[in-house]
């Protein structure tokens, strides 16, 4: 039986409230959201903060605002919301589709896009997707406030460049451009409740609908201390027609562009190997996506 | 076969209303006034010596009643070969072993005090292979024992399988191996000892053999100085068992002591971590098998050899190849055969009893070597199994005395079904799949008595009470007893009430194992029932004026079955039977011991009044790249004498096959030096309700001569040929055979490219 340590605990109603007392406590404060990875780690006695900060009175942190050219997700919206907001499955389906693998329904009633996102796990489902989509992170403090994309924000297992009084607000995606499609496939053991072996999430962007790829971003994660781009695969990518052959190409080089281990959910060489695989497979949907044309 | 009003209907299962709805009381839920809790401290080690433990920190905690360790407890052993203390002194075996238990005021507070224990280990070298631990110089587990291989002859001779092999026509042999895995109840273990001023004991507990722990508690209290003193087993609603609660543990005895110490009722409930760390799974084999045949294709001789991981201490799971001797013998007509198994004492967890005792362990080597046999003969392996299926009147080489037999017709409605001929060899990615299987299906006489008694009342309004001895763990029995009753009685089924849990109240019963409950305790319900029945006329005759034997009941009026207007409603009956001069209470018992027969010393002899048989089918598809296999259909055929509750037995082949394709593809307890890596559902990989395939159960109906309505038992069958079934689909899909379970992505994975580098010449068994 696992006892979690005794904390103090708050429930401001305003984000400037939240940033004072994380502020005001230093690094003895943490936030919480849906709890399912604080407590977790608090009944493990990995951490013990004195003080813990809910989000969850804080209304406007669970909203999805539509800004110029970009929608904004607010860090406590839970993941089974994600999945449900039009907008969300219609334009960024594959953050939708990856909202729906994450966890269990238990899970996903509770945890939010902002705990996928700042506890840094490596095999976490959304951090790919977000990554894939060109996500930005708004980071507010007490004094400052300040946006970090995705892509910079990850340092490694469980570290990030978040700040101790930092509030991970919200996630900005950018509108993506017509001829845009992606893909993002999750290899477990089960179809439920399950961390992956392997993920990869894929997105490309046509010129036109039969015409080269103007943008490609892929994103491999649980096969590398944090989700990577599989940098070398999307450049091959760019400016190519695409082709069964060229996705071949370039999932070949994806996997030398992680660093897998061996642990209880999967070996080295099984991992690499997905890599490829999923890799060749996301382009493919992605690529049946962006043709079918504009963006409503 | 005769249709029946109760008997043969789908009648929903009793106990679901109130388990769905949350009314129902688990140990979980149970509260005594005055209550403490007990938590156990486990060992930091799977193999260490304690050179001292402090446990005066823990002691004065605030809400702390008591501490105990190995070191201040009577010396007391349990299990099945008294290997195993409650509480560990001297050396620790394994990650699970029992150091110190407390009992304090909540269990929050118990758990603290646990963290204040300090213990100090000497850490030894552990050893986690049994092919090491019987190695030359390895060292000896338990002190005493001159070797790590526990003194079990598991040896059955049957014929000459050396000169059956000069005349074989074709010989296959390989090697298998299987994993452990656990039974994943979701009512996770937990007791209450409770004892009176008088220092009788109460234990609720979730056992599945009330009357055997009744008797391990009364010889532990012996031990602890307590003799002759009343011992009462009540079970609460138990959330699964599976085999899981045929033993009695250390956290029941940890409980028995905290309770004598503290004079308090204690409850010790287990985590889902401790319920993955510290009950008793099925433990891992090695099989090496070799089938040899004529020219025909009749089977000659079987030869097995298994090696079995044991664990730190000797619980059931050391005598499942006693029940592995049955398919060995008797799946298929083989006329010689030849078993030898060893159970090796390892630092990993103990194993006991699940669902099929050894059954699927031994049915994995069987068929999967089956199929390989059928392909060096160039048969195909469906006829293969046709050619040696077993027949009613036939007696195996175990002495098995086989009576209803449905096993023919199980392989066909599945190769029906399944479309075999369609399919089998055919499209490449995807492939079919069978394996069949036998098990006990009319008790089992694995101890003296293979009983169950009954007692019948009914009161003044003729609703019945029905006292059994058998336990319901989830599985059906008291709808299944309220069905035969009713059937028996002429009385609603809604009317049948069954009380199944508690020693001082129901008559004794063996146990909930072996698939015997349907038919032992189905028996019994049946014989007292109808003694019931014939009080009943009898009375009713003189009223109504007619012969006992030319009455009945029906829906609760008795009646002359030659003038249906000459009747009288039961209550009626009852009611005068006592409201009269010289009265009477209607009350009937019945003790039902099947007509089965122990082992003798060779392990030969009719375990079972009748056996119990099915034919799994299995379409797969392999995805070559990711390894993934998709199970496109499933057939599930079998021989179960008849269906008392058609939708109930469905629940039980769905549940058994779930559980086998998750025996079959991903269920694994990941131990590292003795160290279970995965345990939670998280990473432990129970199939979820996602991964339920589409499962097509097909009853066979045999009607068994010595069933209750001609029902055999079905606990256990559905998961047991479910994983070479599914290992030969994925051979017929991709031409890889995987022999070690669980058949996972990756393996299939690493097989395909190995397969590749070898050119297209890798075929198997040669």
């Amino acid at each position: 039986m696992l006892l979690l340590p005794k904390f103090d605990y708050y429930e401001p109603k305003e984000l400037t409230e939240a940033c004072r007392l994380l502020s005001e406590t230093g690094s003895k404060a943490k936030i919480i959201a849906g709890g399912t990875d604080i407590l977790v780690n608090m009944k493990k006695g990995l951490i013990s903060p004195k003080v813990l900060v809910s989000l969850g009175r804080i209304s406007r942190l669970s909203e999805v605002e539509r800004m110029n050219k970009s929608i904004t997700i607010g860090s406590h919206l839970i993941i089974a919301k994600l999945a449900e907001f039009d907008l969300i499955r219609k334009r960024f389906s594959i953050l939708a589709s990856a909202a729906k693998v994450l966890g269990s329904p238990l899970v996903r009633n509770r945890a939010t896009i902002g705990g996928n996102i700042v506890t840094a796990r490596p095999a976490a489902d959304l951090p790919p997707v977000l990554m894939a989509l060109g996500a930005k992170v708004k980071l507010k403090s007490r004094r400052s406030e300040r946006e970090v994309a995705l892509d910079d924000f990850f340092i490694g297992p469980g570290a990030t460049v978040i700040k101790p009084d930092e509030i991970l607000t919200r996630v900005i995606i950018p509108e993506t451009p017509s001829y845009t499609g992606g893909h993002y496939i999750k290899l477990g053991h089960r179809k439920a409740l399950e961390i992956a072996i392997v993920a990869v999430a894929s997105k490309i962007t046509l010129n036109k609908p039969d015409g080269v790829i103007k943008d490609a971003k892929i994103v491999l994660s649980a096969v590398a201390p944090k989700a990577v781009h599989a940098k070398s695969a999307e450049e091959v990518l760019i400016g190519e027609k695409p082709s069964a052959k060229l996705f071949e190409e370039a999932a070949s080089l994806a996997m030398n562009d992680c660093k897998p281990i061996t642990d209880i959910r999967g070996g080295v060489d099984y991992r690499q190997a997905m890599v490829e695989i999923l890799t060749r497979r996301t382009l493919s949907f992605a690529w049946k996506e962006a043709k079918k044309g504009k963006k409503q | 076969m005769d249709n029946f009003p109760v008997v043969g209907q789908r009648i929903p299962k009793r106990d679901a209303p109130q388990k769905v709805t949350g009314s129902a009381i688990y140990i979980q839920d149970l509260k005594i006034p005055g209550m403490l809790y007990g938590k156990i401290l486990y060992s930091k080690y799977p193999h260490a010596r304690i050179l001292a433990i402090d446990t005066s920190r823990a002691e004065q905690l605030p809400g702390v009643k008591a501490v105990i360790t190995g070191y201040n407890i009577p010396p007391f052993k349990f299990g099945f070969f008294k290997d195993n203390p409650p509480l560990k002194s001297g050396k620790v075996l394994s990650m699970r072993d029992e150091v110190a238990a407390v009992a304090a005021t909540s269990p929050e507070i118990a758990e603290e005090a646990l963290e204040m224990i300090q213990v100090e280990y000497e850490e030894l070298p552990g050893i986690f292979d049994p092919i090491q631990a019987m190695q030359e110089g390895a060292p000896i587990l338990h002190e005493g024992l001159k070797s790590n291989v526990l003194k079990l002859p598991w040896r059955l001779i049957c014929g000459d399988v050396d000169t059956a092999k000069k005349e074989s026509h074709c010989i296959v042999e390989d090697t298998f191996s299987t994993q452990w895995v656990t039974h994943c109840c979701l009512g996770t273990s937990g007791c209450v000892a409770s004892f009176d001023i008088n220092n009788n004991l109460t234990m609720y507990s979730n056992t599945q053999i009330p009357y055997l722990a009744q008797r391990d508690y009364i010889d532990a209290l012996n031990v602890f100085g307590i003799k002759n003193r009343k011992v009462r087993v009540i079970q609460c609603i138990i959330g699964g068992g599976f085999g899981s609660k045929l033993d009695t543990y250390a956290y029941e005895y940890i409980a028995i002591l905290l309770a004598l110490k503290t004079r308090k009722p204690v409850k010790v409930l287990f985590t889902r971590e401790e319920e993955f760390i510290a009950t008793s799974p099925r433990q891992s084999t090695i099989t090496k098998i070799s089938h040899g045949c004529t020219k025909e294709g009749k089977l000659l001789f079987r030869e097995m050899e298994m090696i079995l991981d044991n664990g730190a201490y000797t619980s059931w799971g050391a005598t499942t190849p006693s029940v592995m001797m049955m398919p060995i013998s008797s799946l298929y007509k083989v006329p010689n055969v030849k078993y030898i198994a060893k159970c090796v004492y390892t630092n990993n967890t103990y194993s006991q009893a699940m669902r099929g005792y050894g059954n699927p362990q031994a049915t994995f080597a069987i068929e999967s070597s089956l199929d390989q046999l059928a392909e060096k003969m160039g048969m195909d392996s469906y006829e293969l199994r046709l050619i040696n299926a077993n027949e009613p009147g036939e007696i195996t080489p175990q002495n098995f005395k086989v009576t209803s037999c449905g096993m023919k017709e199980c392989i066909e409605e599945v190769a029906k079904r399944i479309d075999w001929k369609g399919k089998r060899g055919k499209d490449k990615g995807r492939g079919v799949g069978m394996a069949s299987l036998i098990h006990v299906g009319g008790g089992a006489r694995v101890y003296k008595s293979d009983g169950c008694g009954t007692i019948i009342k009914i009161d003044d309004y003729g609703k019945v009470d029905v006292f059994t001895g058998a336990s319901e763990i989830g599985q059906g029995s008291e709808t299944v007893i309220a069905q035969i009753v009713a059937e028996v009685l002429g009385v609603n089924v809604e009317d049948v009430n069954v009380i199944n849990n508690d020693t001082d109240v129901c008559p004794w019963d063996v146990g909930v194992h072996a698939s015997r409950t349907t038919f032992v305790a189905g028996n019994s319900a049946l014989g007292a029932a109808k003694k019931i029945k014939e009080q009943i006329l009898e009375i009713a005759s003189k009223s109504i004026g007619e012969a006992p034997e030319h009455l009945d009941i029906q829906k609760g009026l008795i009646f002359s079955t030659k003038d249906k207007e000459k009747n009288t409603p039961l209550g009626k009956v009852l009611r005068n039977a006592h409201y009269s001069t010289g009265g009477k209470m209607l009350m009937a018992e019945y003790f039902y011991d099947p007509a089965n027969e122990n082992f003798d010393k060779d392990f030969k002899g009719n375990l079972s009044v009748s056996y119990a048989y099915g034919t799994h089918g299995v379409e797969v598809e392999v995805d070559r790249d990711t390894g993934r296999v998709t199970i496109l259909k499933y057939i599930a055929a079998h021989d179960v004498g008849r269906a008392i509750n058609p939708m109930m037995l469905e629940g039980q082949i769905y549940g058994g096959g779930l559980m086998g394709i998750g025996y079959a593809l991903s269920e694994n307890m990941n131990f590292r030096e003795g160290r279970l890596m995965n345990p939670n559902f998280l990473d432990y990989k129970m199939l979820t309700a996602k991964d339920v395939p589409p499962v097509e159960p097909v009853i066979v109906e045999t009607n068994d001569k010595d069933g209750p309505f001609g029902a055999k038992g079905i606990g256990e069958p559905g998961l047991v040929p479910t994983a070479p079934a599914i290992a030969n689909a994925i051979y017929d899909a991709v031409g890889i055979r995987i022999k070690d379970l669980p058949i996972t992505p990756e393996k299939i994975l690493k097989a395909l490219k190995e397969k590749e580098k070898r050119g297209q010449s890798g075929e198997e068994g040669k």
